[in-house]
């Protein structure tokens, strides 16, 4: 190729990265660090550390974002301890020639839009849903039993948005593993409890720990969920965030600041939970 | 219960679970009456027939359809073009600095991504509206082909580069003859998943769109302002639809294509 044209084969690429990938994160930064936004024309554009500081100014933001990283980890730890039997059970007990079928069906509800599914949560969950109509019609309750508009039905949304993030890491690292390393741990007298703590689970912390990262940074992103299954109760730092958008441009600064507190809280986090888990997968190996 | 039995019922469960809420959607559209739940009374298509008369979902079907294959054609040809470049860097960091750019939206919660891409959009000039989200939709999905095309990319026999260069094909007619040929199952993969993920997000529309809505950003809005069944059969109409959609691409899979897994970064 000759030099121009190798330039522009490089070129377009990483302009469209830096451009498209990386632009709009360094404006949220700018927009952040302003005094005042929108900057009214002929005006050099005032820069300040206030939006950062009006998150420490107020608690109630600081408990929307705690509640937040609660949830989301709540929301990680509960997808794990469902995926992780589902992911063993198809890399172990299901035939090699079955196992992409078995995975990609347990995938299918999660090609349809979150908001259907989160639509769904509610035709099961809502005082005229299908839980309550089988309570009402078992003759356990009279009333309906409130099961939409807190923390737990937001929770199951959130599960039910980013389950496959967990899923698909855990199945990976599952289905690299060797079977032998802990078929020799039964013949040395290992049981199954002792044999899933002391190797499978250790061997495979890569991929529950890529699970765990993945699932907890999609939760804290999760916005349907708390839109439609959390009422006015379940304070989340992904609606007061958006909401800051919402009608003014002068809140704009305040938003972009908070959405880099959620991405450093949640990368902070998720860097702390990364390395907590490959210490206990190197201490077993 | 053996161990076996055991496992297999909780996969059973999980399964039951998450599609069992979908066919509530679809049972709930066949009521007559204006409730949405249950009991549901005396049934019927009168909802189908509202849905398909509502100008609303018309337009927004029609938009949101119209996104998908243009943000899913434009996110295909840059993450090609990603991918390839990344192929032929010599050095090792370069490709690791050009892809780890590449997937950068992937990592991103959604709500973050879509407040930097209204940020971004303000920034340039683009009031919100269709070609603001189909941007939006282009840039999610680019990260899927370029790392779809990277690695197929990485499966092309050098033989065929070679048997090309022999040939005496420049580099524009090896690529046309020879590299997309071997690519387009990654690019109908890419393609696909990009549509798909398209037709389905709702928080980039919502944050680039203007007034006239995407069939995401439709429904939640009128789910918040009070249930009709008429949501319903609109919602079972998209079911059927992507559910045929799907079948199509894990066909697609069986002529190599990479992955039957749906978006899982939201």
């Amino acid at each position: 190729m000759t030099g121009f044209r190798r330039f522009l084969f490089l070129a377009v690429p990483v302009a469209w990265v830096a451009v498209a990938h990386i632009g709009p994160l360094l404006a949220m930064a700018w927009i952040s660090l302003l005094k005042a936004f929108p900057v009214p024309p002929g005006v050099t554009p005032a820069f300040s550390l206030s939006a950062y500081a009006e998150f420490f100014r107020r608690s109630g933001y600081q408990q929307s974002l705690l509640h937040s990283l609660g949830l989301a980890l709540a929301a990680a730890a509960a997808a794990l301890l469902v995926a992780y039997p589902i992911a063993y059970y198809v890399s172990r007990h299901v035939g090699p020639t079955k196992r992409g079928r078995r995975l990609a069906l347990l995938a299918a509800p999660f090609w349809t839009s979150e908001v259907l599914r989160m639509f769904a949560l509610v035709l099961l969950m809502a005082n005229r849903g299908a839980m309550n109509a089988v309570l009402r019609s078992l003759g356990l309750t009279a009333a309906p039993v409130p099961l939409l508009y807190g923390t737990g039905a937001v929770l199951a949304g959130m599960v039910y948005t980013v389950f496959l993030s967990m899923l698909l890491p855990v199945y990976a690292a599952l289905d690299r593993l060797p079977h032998d390393v802990a078929e020799a741990a039964a013949l040395d007298g290992a049981g199954p409890w002792e044999r899933l703590w002391h190797i499978t689970l250790p061997l495979t912390s890569g991929g529950v720990a890529a699970g765990i990262v993945l699932t907890f940074l999609a939760a804290l992103g999760v916005f349907a969920a708390p839109a439609l299954l959390g009422g006015a109760g379940v304070p989340v730092f992904a609606i007061t965030i958006a909401d800051l958008f919402g009608a003014a441009s002068g809140r704009w600064p305040l938003g972009a600041a908070f959405g880099f507190i959620l991405l450093a809280a949640g990368s902070a986090i998720a860097a702390l939970l990364a390395l907590l888990l490959s210490r206990r997968g190197h201490a077993a190996e | 219960m053996t161990r076996h039995r055991l496992l297999s019922l909780v996969y059973w469960a999980a399964f039951g679970s998450f599609a069992l809420p979908l066919v509530l959607i679809a049972l709930t559209s066949l009521t007559q009456g204006d409730i949405v739940g249950f009991p549901l009374g005396p049934l019927g298509l009168h909802w189908y027939r509202a849905a398909l008369s509502d100008p609303d979902y018309r337009r927004a079907f029609t938009l949101s359809v119209v996104l998908a294959l243009g943000s899913a054609s434009v996110a295909v040809v840059a993450g090609t073009w990603i991918g390839l470049a990344a192929a032929s860097l010599r050095s090792r960091w370069a490709e690791a600095a050009l892809m780890a750019g590449a997937v950068l939206p992937l990592g991103m919660p959604g709500v973050i991504h879509a407040v930097a891409l209204r940020i971004a959009i303000q920034t340039i000039g683009l009031e919100p509206g269709p070609t603001a989200i189909l941007l939006g939709h282009a840039i999610h999905a680019t990260p899927y082909a370029a790392i779809m095309v990277r690695a197929r990319r990485a499966t092309l026999p050098t033989e065929q580069l070679e048997a090309a260069q022999v040939f005496g094909a420049g580099p524009l007619a090896t690529l046309r003859l020879v590299i997309v040929p071997w690519l387009s199952p990654a690019l109908w993969g890419a393609g696909g998943l990009a549509a798909l993920t398209s037709f389905d997000d709702f928080i980039r529309s919502f944050f680039l769109g203007g007034y006239d809505p995407t069939l995401p950003v439709l429904i939640l809005g009128r789910l918040r302002s009070g249930l009709t069944p008429e949501i319903n059969a609109v919602a079972t109409l998209i079911l059927v639809v992507m559910g045929l959609a799907c079948a199509l691409v894990a066909r697609a899979r069986h002529l190599g294509v990479g992955t039957l897994t749906p978006d899982v970064a939201g």
